[in-house]
């Protein structure tokens, strides 16, 4: 499952006798009714080929080349393409002097993301962590997890989303080059963001539902994401696992009550539920693992109710508030919700839940905050 | 001979677009865009005009505009990759146009409604339309809104989806069709003047965009004899044209259960016959109906259309229409 389509290119190439992987797409040709579509929509529609003329006029424009740069430390507000390898070590280094083992993992040959330095290095267990955000220029597509900066914002000259959902901490060797920095009102508008104070107009809009193509990225994409941000996660589940006194929280698939399991839900009992697309600092061993594509819901399937939704923070409010996305009540008439963060647990009211509803939980709490969320019903 | 990676990063460095990757962004705009509704094009066909139309446009505003020749070029790992991301940016650009289209539409009907319905009434004369304060003529106010952004989102918010018949995503929802029809446009306009006072246009756009979640409109003068019709019905020609994009959009695993399912004719043999489950099979055939919502224009519209779609996607079809 899973098989990528060729894109259309590629039929093109295919059709005009200029494919190197004919065979391989004649292969794909025969189990894809959807490619034997396309390829019948490019030979009923031939294109001359096309005029251009009008690109002299951006031929020589060598201010939208950028220049890649290796200083030795990453800053705050500057823009880095990640490595397309990396290895991490076979062993880290306790902050108390002792040592213990990593599990294996690395990449290579992977594509390099753009990435937006939001923190200055932070040295533990024998790397140099870097907070970063991905960026993308699609700001057509953003969210409310994502701030969008202005293309007079940065060197760099285009508009970028910031994708806040997507924050992570890498090692400083998954940093490759610097290309460029935010600027004069960037900077303040990345200080306001990140002291919770930012500009409410550079958010974007809340996802729909479930079936929002905003909620999905590229399956390339998303794969780079993974790998960016497994080896914080590994490191930080291996140190907490050898007992370091750590200032990472500790980093669990969710709980030893496992939410997996469907339980007797009885009333008052705290079931857990499961994130689809966790931010990614919440369950280390499943970003780290998981292939599927992850729209960004919580879900439980007990035996008195099956639940799914989303963590929203209410820019209006200040709430952090479940949508309810699919709900179906068997046993069950009310529940409340229970969210945990690393510092603390909130609880919201017991309510009904409905259709399309919100449910808000803790005023001020960003859903990336969230380590855990749990219903409970209330008889 | 075909350019090689290295080849077009060089040409890149050397003159940020030179005849090599001039040749591949042309390929990919001619491939990509017929995979799209006709609806994309602006001008309702893809033909020579129309697609060198979308490749200069897409050239300026993202690979130019947003970098995203340098972007893709310096991140992807390979040929077939860089291939990948500027598909997917030619692809985000007729969207994002289409929807920008599709909004300026509403912001165009707005001004002319607030110009052509006694129920409104101008406040003093602008020479600029977009600066002109409107009011209403039943309490008629003389200077403009004092209300701050917030205030205003909060007054657009109190009438809710619902109660607007707002076309949205959903199941019977039709996303790229104008938001508001017209008389939930004027129950929307009035309630606006009514709580907040006199607005502008410009004001009135920026609620709406907020509210609505839509895009800026396009940098034209919004005057009331802009054409700006309400959506018609497909014709079966254009229903036809829909099918085939929508078909050939579907990814790979979605257009195998989808073809299954037009063999068997049932959900739970379909099911057993690709291995899986009923929910991923139903599944399957909400994410096309999702794409055929994106083009319908009356919900009628859309069963019609996705059994059109699995008559194609069927093992025994021709793979056109």
């Amino acid at each position: 499952m899973d098989q990528l389509c060729p894109v259309p290119v590629d039929w093109l190439d295919y059709l005009e006798g200029r494919s190197k992987f004919a065979a391989g797409l004649e292969n794909h040709l025969a189990g894809c009714p959807a490619c034997r579509v396309l390829l019948a929509t490019l030979e009923a529609t031939p294109i001359a080929a096309l005029p251009n003329d009008w690109a002299s006029s951006f031929r020589g424009r060598l201010d939208g080349v950028w220049h890649e740069e290796r200083p030795q430390t990453p800053a705050r507000a500057e823009f880095w393409f990640s490595a397309s390898r990396y290895e991490l070590p076979g062993e880290a280094a306790l902050n108390n002097g002792g040592g213990f083992a990593l599990p294996s993992f690395s990449y290579e040959n992977m594509n390099r993301t753009l990435l937006l330095v939001i923190g200055d290095p932070e040295p533990q267990h024998g790397f140099d962590w870097v907070d970063v955000v991905p960026v993308l220029s699609d700001v057509e597509r953003a969210t409310e997890t994502d701030y969008v900066f202005s293309a007079t914002d940065s060197s760099l000259n285009a508009p970028w989303r910031a994708m806040f959902a997507h924050q992570t901490k890498v090692d400083r060797g998954q940093l490759d080059t610097r290309v460029g920095s935010l600027l004069g009102n960037g900077i303040e508008a990345l200080h306001s963001v990140l002291d919770d104070n930012g500009d409410e107009s550079r958010w974007g809009f809340p996802l729909e539902d479930i079936y929002d193509p905003r909620g999905y990225e590229a399956e390339d994409f998303e794969d780079c994401l993974r790998a960016l941000r497994t080896p914080w996660l590994l490191v930080s589940e291996a140190a907490s696992t050898a007992g370091t006194a750590s200032n990472v929280f500790v980093l669990r698939p969710p709980g030893p009550e496992n939410p997996t399991e469907r339980t007797s839900d009885k009333s008052g009992q705290l079931l857990w539920l499961q994130p689809r697309l966790a931010p990614p600092e919440m369950v280390a061993a499943f970003a780290a693992a998981s292939e599927e594509r992850k729209p960004g819901l919580w879900e439980l399937d007990a035996s008195a109710f099956r639940l799914v939704g989303r963590l929203k923070l209410n820019k209006q409010t200040g709430f952090l508030a479940f949508s309810v996305c699919e709900v179906e009540l068997r046993l069950a008439s009310r529940l409340r919700l229970v969210v945990r963060t690393a510092e603390a647990e909130y609880a919201s009211e017991a309510f009904a839940p409905v259709l399309d509803t919100s449910v808000p939980i803790a005023r001020g709490l960003a859903p990336s905050a969230v380590h855990q969320l749990g219903a409970e019903v209330v008889s | 001979m075909s350019a090689t990676l290295e080849d077009l990063r060089s040409e890149h460095e050397a003159e940020f677009i030179g005849p090599k990757l001039l040749a591949l962004v042309e390929r990919v705009a001619r491939a990509t865009a017929l995979s799209y509704p006709r609806s994309y094009s602006g001008v309702g066909v893809w033909n020579d005009e129309s697609i060198a139309d979308a490749l200069q446009g897409w050239v300026a505003d993202r690979l130019w505009g947003r970098r995203d020749l340098t972007n893709l070029l310096a991140g992807a790992a390979s040929l077939s990759a860089l291939r990948s991301g500027l598909t997917r940016s030619f692809s985000q650009y007729l969207t994002s146009r289409r929807e920008r289209t599709s909004a300026t539409n509403l912001y165009a009907r707005t001004v002319k409604m607030l110009r052509t319905d006694a129920t409104f009434a101008p406040v003093g004369i602008s020479s600029k339309p977009n600066e002109q304060l409107w009011t209403l003529a039943s309490d008629p106010k003389t200077g403009p809104s004092t209300a701050d952004l917030h205030t205003r989102l909060v007054a657009a918010a109190a009438l809710t989806n619902d109660d607007l018949n707002v076309v949205r995503y959903g199941a019977t929802s039709l996303k790229s069709s104008p938001v508001l029809r017209e008389p939930t446009l004027k129950v929307f306009l009035e309630h606006l003047l009514a709580q907040l006072g006199a607005l502008t246009p410009a004001d009135i756009i920026e609620i709406m965009r907020r509210r609505f979640g839509l895009l800026e409109p396009e940098s034209v003068e919004l005057v009331a004899e802009l054409d700006a019709p309400e959506p018609s019905p497909h014709d079966i020609a254009s229903q036809s044209l829909i099918t085939q994009s929508v078909a050939a959009r579907l990814n790979h695993d979605d257009s195998r259960l989808l073809s299954t399912l037009a063999a068997e004719e049932d959900l739970k043999a379909a099911a057993k016959a690709c291995a899986t489950t009923d929910s991923a099979i139903r599944a399957a055939y909400k994410r096309m109906e999702m794409l055929v919502i994106e083009e319908a224009v009356e919900p009628s519209e859309v069963d019609h259309i996705c059994g059109l779609i699995l008559g194609l996607l069927h093992p025994e079809s021709r793979n056109s229409v």
